[in-house]
């Protein structure tokens, strides 16, 4: 009995160990190479199934293994398959990570590898471009812009919010209604910045990145007079009724029910929430865009960039192959697979017009223009210490937690530590 | 020569059986434990080759300048009393509720264990939803019984969203506490019940100097696996929240989260870690303290 136990568990063990080293050999005898895409589409029917499958047309010898993760979980997998070695070659990301990989060294500049800058938007570009290099190929940009909700508009007769003195008309005339001036996903922190993202631009003559730069340079402070007069702007979207009581209750999907049953006259929310309409709304012919609203003398100056980007990880061991994939990517007749798709361009100028002109997406259609003053969002910028700051007191804010002082007192102590420790990127 | 041997078989034979458990008990839980502790004395993202030794610095860091680490501690500790006295509480009543029922007693147990057994995620969901100011059900019914003055914003306002997700947490595991008392209750024999019924005792009396005071070892289980898990709560906060409004409902596992994964500072999340493992340890050893002073 003894004997046969033993036997038993020195076979399991012999198992074990061939099937391991087993594994490795049947891989290297294998005729594809490869290339492991770790993507922050966790969708890849939209668009990049077509693509992957043109690439290994082209490339026989590579095959291409799509990694999904959801936007919250996707600088987690990426920084494990680091530290765990494990094999990452492409990285389909969001452009606000730009920034921190660049810096962490995980990736390589794409205008480095690959040659596409001259075929590509330049104000997209500048969105992610850091010491003069293109840090990814963009795969679709994101701005954000003003959802209209059409019938509730024609119904009170409402004026087109082109600016705060609009905003607040429209939320007196709704007063006493059941209807919500603006609906806005406040429930969540990850939203908070993009409040900012609207209100800056006033206050800085329409440079808000300068003033950004200057604020992480410490020539000027979060709680500068600038950056008080926005965080009162916010403070007065609730002060003036126009964000809807219980805002801070709602969160992304509950915001789009809202807006789409006709409880909510507007929506503050980027192009990206087009697909999230034509799931949910009965009738896309409600839903109008608009220009984020602005003070009279200022233009309206809506956040943005690419909210997807592609580009090559510094760890991979397949190079030429991953260079292959980006620059396939960036061909220019690649760029209609996804242009329209989410109501957004690649900002790859050909691809994109051939798009524009074939598309039968009336929404895709109104959503091009805004990228002509886009800026990229604030918080590809800041540290992340300071993006959390700025999410938990913005939310303070709206809650009446804290005075718009208290706001901009907050934020820059945590930049002061920040600074003091050696975190803040100006200070190493 | 033979009688030595089979001695030295027999005194060596229950530590090879005990031999796996205990390399899978170092491998996953002592190993960790100690790795974390190493790590926690260095300055490190995660992905850089060269590590940078702080010593102590990450646990000075915690205590002498992170607000947000006490605003955590605090409300960590605010959940963990609540859950360890309203759960057992509810667990209880249920307890002697279901006890009293003869027939259908099993499809009661059933209906309350099944919380215990759902996804803490489609939970947290549907709870979220539940909660909704506009068009939650708890709002909406409230409205309809004219109670709208109650009607708030559960989870966005600072006084009420960690006690809205500590509701949610205890209606899924108070099946489970019930269950616990429910072993116990059937232990304790009926012959007391009828003696207290004869001295004149009503149910009341009963409960309170019969069944509660024979329930102590099952309290004890309740609340010491109620502490312990309301200590490692992150599941609810994440997706109710996201440690939202403001830092309301942030507590210390999703704070070590954060600081790992948002600002990769694995040293500074692996000591924040190490002092949770100290407070749960303490704690712990609290409880059972506290209950030792009782003969079970």
């Amino acid at each position: 009995m003894k004997k046969g136990i033993t036997i038993l568990i020195c076979i399991m063990f012999l198992c074990a160990v061939t099937a391991v080293f087993g594994a490795e050999k049947a891989k290297k005898a294998g005729e594809k190479i490869e290339l492991n895409l770790y993507s922050i589409d966790t969708n890849p029917e939209q668009s990049m199934n077509d693509l992957i499958a043109g690439f290994e047309k082209e490339n026989p010898k590579y095959k291409v293994i799509f990694h999904g993760f959801e936007r919250v979980r996707y600088d987690e997998a990426v920084r494990t398959a680091v530290t765990g070695e494990q094999p990452i070659d492409i990285l389909l990301m969001d452009g606000q990570f730009i920034v921190s990989y660049s810096r962490d060294g995980l990736i390589y500049a794409a205008s480095d590898l690959v040659d596409f800058k001259s075929r590509y938007a330049k104000g997209v570009l500048d969105t992610i471009t850091i010491d003069g290099k293109v840090w990814a190929v963009p795969w679709e940009s994101a701005v954000c812009l003003f959802w209209l909700n059409d019938t509730v508009f024609k119904k009170y007769a409402l004026p087109a919010p082109n600016t705060w003195e609009d905003v607040k008309a429209i939320a007196k005339k709704l007063k006493g209604t059941e209807i919500a001036p603006l609906v806005y996903p406040s429930a969540q922190v990850w939203w908070m910045p993009m409040l900012l993202f609207l209100t800056l631009p006033d206050f800085t003559n329409n440079d808000p990145i300068g003033f950004t730069m200057k604020t992480m340079k410490g020539e000027v402070g979060y709680d500068h007079p600038n950056y008080i007069k926005a965080y009162k702007r916010i403070e007065s979207l609730v002060k003036d009724d126009i964000l809807i009581p219980g805002s801070t209750g709602i969160d992304y999907d509950g915001a789009i029910q809202l807006f789409v049953q006709g409880k909510a006259a507007m929506f503050y929310m980027g192009n990206w929430a087009l697909p999230t309409f034509k799931s949910a709304a009965s009738d896309m012919g409600i839903i109008k865009t608009n220009w984020v609203p602005h003070d009279p003398n200022m233009k309206p100056q809506p956040a943005g960039g690419p909210g997807f980007c592609i580009t090559v990880s510094k760890y991979t061991k397949n190079l030429d192959g991953a260079k292959a994939f980006v620059k396939y990517i960036a061909k220019d007749e690649n760029a209609t697979f996804t242009a329209g798709r989410r109501g957004s361009p690649t900002s790859n100028i050909k691809g994109d017009a051939k798009a524009a002109a074939d598309s039968k997406d009336p929404h895709w259609a109104s959503i091009n223009p805004y990228f002509k003053n886009v800026v990229v969002f604030f918080d590809w910028l800041w540290e992340p210490e300071i993006t959390k700051e700025f999410q938990v007191q913005i939310q303070a804010l709206l809650t009446g937690e804290v005075t718009p002082e208290e706001c901009g007192k907050l934020v820059q102590e945590k930049f002061v530590e920040l600074k003091d420790e050696g975190r803040a990127f100006y200070w190493k | 020569m033979r009688a030595r041997k089979r001695d030295f078989k027999a005194a060596v034979a229950p530590y090879l059986y005990l031999l796996p458990a205990l390399v899978l008990l170092g491998l996953f839980l002592a190993y960790p434990i100690f790795y974390n502790f190493r790590i926690s004395l260095f300055d490190w993202n995660g992905i850089a080759p060269v590590k940078k030794w702080v010593g102590l610095g990450n646990y000075r860091s915690i205590f002498f300048r992170s607000k947000p680490f006490y605003n955590a501690m605090k409300n960590t500790l605010s959940f963990t009393i609540g859950a360890a006295v309203i759960q057992t509480a509810v667990g209880l009543v249920l307890a002697v509720l279901v006890s009293q029922i003869l027939a259908l007693r099993t499809i009661y147990r059933a209906i309350f264990f099944t919380p215990v057994v759902m996804s803490i995620v489609a939970v947290s969901f549907i709870w979220t939803w539940m909660y909704n100011p506009i068009f939650g059900i708890i709002n909406g019914l409230l409205k309809g019984v004219g109670l709208g003055r109650l009607a708030l914003v559960w989870l966005g306002d600072y006084k009420t969203a960690l006690w809205a997700i500590l509701v949610a947490a205890v209606w899924k595991w108070a099946g489970f506490t019930m269950v616990v008392y429910l072993a116990g209750i059937q232990n304790i024999p009926y012959e007391l019940y009828e003696a207290a019924s004869i001295e004149g005792a009503g149910r009341f009396r009963q409960f309170f100097v019969i069944t509660f005071p024979l329930l102590l070892p099952q309290t004890f289980t309740n609340v010491l696996l109620t502490t312990i898990g309301s200590l490692k709560v992150f599941d609810w906060v994440f997706i109710m929240t996201a440690g939202g409004p403001g830092r309301a409902t942030e507590v210390l596992p999703f704070v070590i989260y954060s600081d790992a994964f948002r600002f990769h500072r694995i040293g500074y999340a692996a000591a924040e870690a190490s002092v949770l493992f100290i407070i749960i340890i303490v704690l712990s050893f609290f409880i059972i303290r506290l209950f030792k002073g009782f003969e079970f």
